[in-house]
């Protein structure tokens, strides 16, 4: 089964970078309230093999669009058509400052001081939110380049701060 | 496999027509069958007026015995008595050291096999077998009841099983000849059973401790539709393990070692613990009677028990921990706390519990029938003998699920908590120059080394043409359906050449195994295969016929027509076909009309999504 609408259409939302997650999430029920396998268990085989494909299709399309760095990216290449292949960053200075955050968030968690880690990861949402919001216009203005840019950047960003969560949970 | 009645599209049931469904809770002490009836669900008991079935059976020259009565020989025949099979279920022989000691059977040693098998007076026994015998009594209870044979039942499982215990469990029902309408987890049905899909927008956590596995689930209900946010727990920690505790006290007092205990000794220490251990749940301190066997008498208060089982009980509640973080709350965000399985009636339980949760837990409904009455609901709903079709239940995979890399590495394909049905696809590449064939080893677990992870299966694609390394495409899919069974296949980009498995476990039993079984249940039966061969296909070719003919009547312009010519063609053939009663033209004939009308099924389905976007109705689709 082809599946001919966009994630953005599937789930009724304007395609744009900034998403309305009740919004999502109202249309993502609507249809799962509907064509989930379990709605299809006296239907004939074939039915409910459609009904499989959609359904892993829509879970599929939700967790894209719930996804910052996914949204970014699937929506440039939507928008854009193309999205640069190698996805690194030449910003030497952006680069020596990550690794510097790294270093001050595992030494942190090793300390294992509480309220200086939580510190810490506040300012990495912070710096991540405004990132994020740089990142919209970006798109909204059609400046593809730097929006591929400050998704790379972004992508730092999830994942350190994925890292710290992670590190402080064994410890 | 009992074929399900199909109702006319916008028609509901005939009140006359309600499907014969049961729910099962399939457990590792006791099982129990329970089903819709009079507006409420019931568990079903037994001649003699009980529900509870013991899930344990007994093997006997002369066959299987299944329950109490086999439960009674656990001490004076422990070899041929199997209990706790379900801790077995889809286990490979290598992963048995991990399993409780008290496991003590007699375990076929056989070099060349990794399944699991048993030596039983009766001839050698799988754990599969077990469950089979289990969902036979139970599956009979229910027919019994409804007065005729079941058309599907709803089997639970443990949030926490993997893929390969899963199957096994549906093995199991496959060879009792229960058609499964879902697996379904056990706190989920809990929550069910609860009537907490009334709530708009509620988080609830259940707490499931049962006799052999432990595990917690949060759910976020909102607007009818059940979603499981994160599942997590031991597959090795129950209230058999407060037993085990208790009987290790005993022992102290006793001042003797467990080593030096007679096989007999040890079965009756631990029947003596579980008795003190429900005593202890009412009483504040309980006499312990050990003459007969030990020699000994003496005094356990609860404040010793509870110190027993202390790290157990911390053990589960950092479990708790674990599975708020997976699903992204905190304890405070909870609206309602579920307590489900026998061993939460220990108020030591209850009391850290409600003091983690800053809330006393919903504990009203039998704690040990609770998740049969909430299978019972959904097989309901599933087999829609309701109107009401509002509940939804949205489930997640338990266990990432990957394929080894270079380097022994695990590479996972689609992560732990993500909702199903799932399909996820990546591309790998071949690493040395004219490499024409790749080995897809796929894994399940979330450590990074294949070799702390659960192998699920291998297959090799073959013939791929030779090219310089890293040239290659190869476009590999993970496909998980509702129950949380996974098929994987791969694909190579450039040529087309393709490969799939269905995931068996390697450990569990291959498909001639499970068709060697099937043919031994079918030796009693004195159908004529061939004959009922023919009525199977008869049956399904005349309701294909029929769905496909109303689905062109309703939405015919939906095709070309060029397109309706060639489904015409089809339809006609198949009708042909009907009439002659031949096995093979009728195979022939209904698979052409099934992948015909494929296009037209597809196209449906879109205008049906299209639809329902729009906020229209959708006939067809709904259960009204």
């Amino acid at each position: 089964m082809t599946f001919e609408q966009n994630y953005f259409q599937l789930l009724s939302l304007p395609v744009a970078f900034d998403v309305d997650a009740s919004a999502l999430q109202a249309a993502y029920l609507t249809l799962q309230t509907q064509f989930h396998p379990d709605r299809f268990v006296n239907a004939t085989s074939q039915e409910q093999r459609l009904s499989v494909q959609f359904i892993a299709h829509l879970n599929e399309a939700k967790q894209c669009l719930e996804d910052d760095v996914k949204r970014g990216y699937y929506l440039l290449e939507l928008l854009h058509e193309t999205v640069p292949e190698e996805r690194t960053i030449d910003d030497m200075e952006f680069l020596m400052a990550q690794m510097e955050l790294r270093e001050q968030g595992e030494a942190l968690v090793v300390q294992g001081d509480a309220d200086a880690l939580r510190s810490f990861q506040q300012s990495i949402q912070a710096q991540y939110e405004e990132l994020r919001s740089h990142l919209s216009s970006q798109l909204a203005d059609a400046l593809w380049n730097d929006a591929a840019v400050s998704l790379a950047k972004l992508q730092f960003f999830q994942k350190l701060s994925n890292e710290v969560s992670q590190a402080n949970k064994v410890n | 496999m009992a074929l399900l009645q199909i109702s006319e599209p916008g028609q509901s049931l005939d009140p006359h027509q309600r499907k014969r469904v049961v729910g099962i809770d399939l457990g590792t002490t006791h099982s129990l069958v329970a089903t819709f009836k009079d507006g409420s669900a019931q568990t079903l008991g037994d001649s003699h007026g009980d529900h509870i079935l013991p899930s344990v059976v007994r093997y006997t020259a002369e066959g299987a015995v299944v329950g109490r009565s086999a439960r009674d020989h656990l001490v004076d025949d422990p070899l041929n008595t199997i209990a706790s099979a379900k801790r077995l279920l889809g286990v490979a022989k290598d992963d048995l050291h991990g399993l409780n000691d008290a496991l003590s059977y007699a375990f076929v040693d056989d070099a060349r096999t990794n399944s699991l098998m048993l030596n039983t007076e009766f001839g050698v026994i799988s754990p599969v077998n077990v469950s089979c015998e289990i969902l036979s009594h139970l599956a009979q209870r229910g027919a019994e009841h409804l007065g005729g044979e079941l058309d599907g039942a709803v089997i639970t499982v443990p949030a926490y099983f993997d893929d390969a215990q899963r199957q096994a469990t549906k093995d199991a029902a496959r060879l009792a000849n229960v058609s499964v309408l879902r697996l379904l987890n056990e706190p989920t049905a809990a929550a069910i059973a609860y009537g907490l899909d009334q709530g708009d927008d509620e988080l609830i956590a259940v707490y499931d401790l049962g006799g052999g596995t432990f595990d917690v689930s949060i759910l976020h209900l909102q607007k009818g539709v059940f979603q499981v946010k994160a599942t997590g727990g031991d597959s090795a920690l129950g209230g058999d393990d407060f037993d085990v505790r208790l009987a290790e006290l005993f022992l102290t007092k006793m001042d003797k070692r467990s080593d030096a205990l007679s096989l007999e000794q040890q079965r009756e220490l631990m029947r003596v613990a579980r008795l003190v251990k429900e005593a202890l749940s009412d009483a504040m301190d309980v006499p312990v009677d050990l003459s007969d066997m030990f020699g000994h008498e003496f005094q356990v208060t609860r404040a010793e028990f509870n110190g027993c089982i202390e790290t157990l009980v911390n053990d589960t509640l950092t479990a708790c921990g674990q599975v708020f973080q997976d699903a992204g709350v905190r304890v405070s965000d909870v609206d309602n706390v579920i307590m489900v399985g026998g061993s939460t009636r220990v108020p030591y339980v209850l009391e850290r519990v409600a003091e983690l949760f800053g809330q006393a837990p919903y504990c009203e409904l039998d704690p040990d029938k609770v998740v049969a009455l909430g299978a019972a609901i959904q097989a309901d709903i599933l087999a829609g003998n309701r109107r009401d079709d509002s509940l939804l239940l949205l489930d997640v995979t338990p266990l990432s699920l990957g394929l080894e890399t270079m380097g022994g590495l695990m590479e996972p394909v689609i992560r732990r908590n993500t909702p199903i049905p799932a399909a996820q696809a990546q591309e790998f590449t071949t690493y040395k120059d004219g490499q024409t064939a790749m080995a897809i080893h796929v894994f399940q677990g979330e450590r990074d080394l294949i070799d702390d992870c659960r192998s699920l299966g291998r297959f090799e694609l073959r013939g791929i043409p030779p090219m310089v390394a890293g040239a290659a495409r190869i476009l590999v899919t993970f496909q998980i359906d509702a129950d949380g069974l996974l098929e994987v296949s791969a694909r190579e980009e450039l040529t087309g050449v393709e490969s799939a498995i269905q995931v068996k476990p390697s450990y569990g039993l291959s498909d001639d195994d499970m068709m060697a079984m099937l043919q031994d249940s079918f030796v009693h039966a004195e159908d004529d295969k061939d004959a009922r061969q023919l009525r199977e296909l008869d049956v399904e070719a005349k309701q294909l016929h029929e769905m496909v003919s109303i689905a062109l009547f309703e939405d015919g312009e939906l095709l070309n027509d060029a397109e309706t010519r060639v489904l015409q063609g089809a339809l006609d053939g198949l009708k042909a076909a009907i009439e002659v009663q031949q096995v093979s033209e009728l195979q022939k004939a209904t698979s052409a009309l099934s992948s015909e009308s494929e296009l037209l099924a597809a196209r449906r389905m879109n205008k049906a999504i299209h639809k329902a976007l729009a906020g229209e109705h959708v006939d067809q689709l709904s259960a009204e």
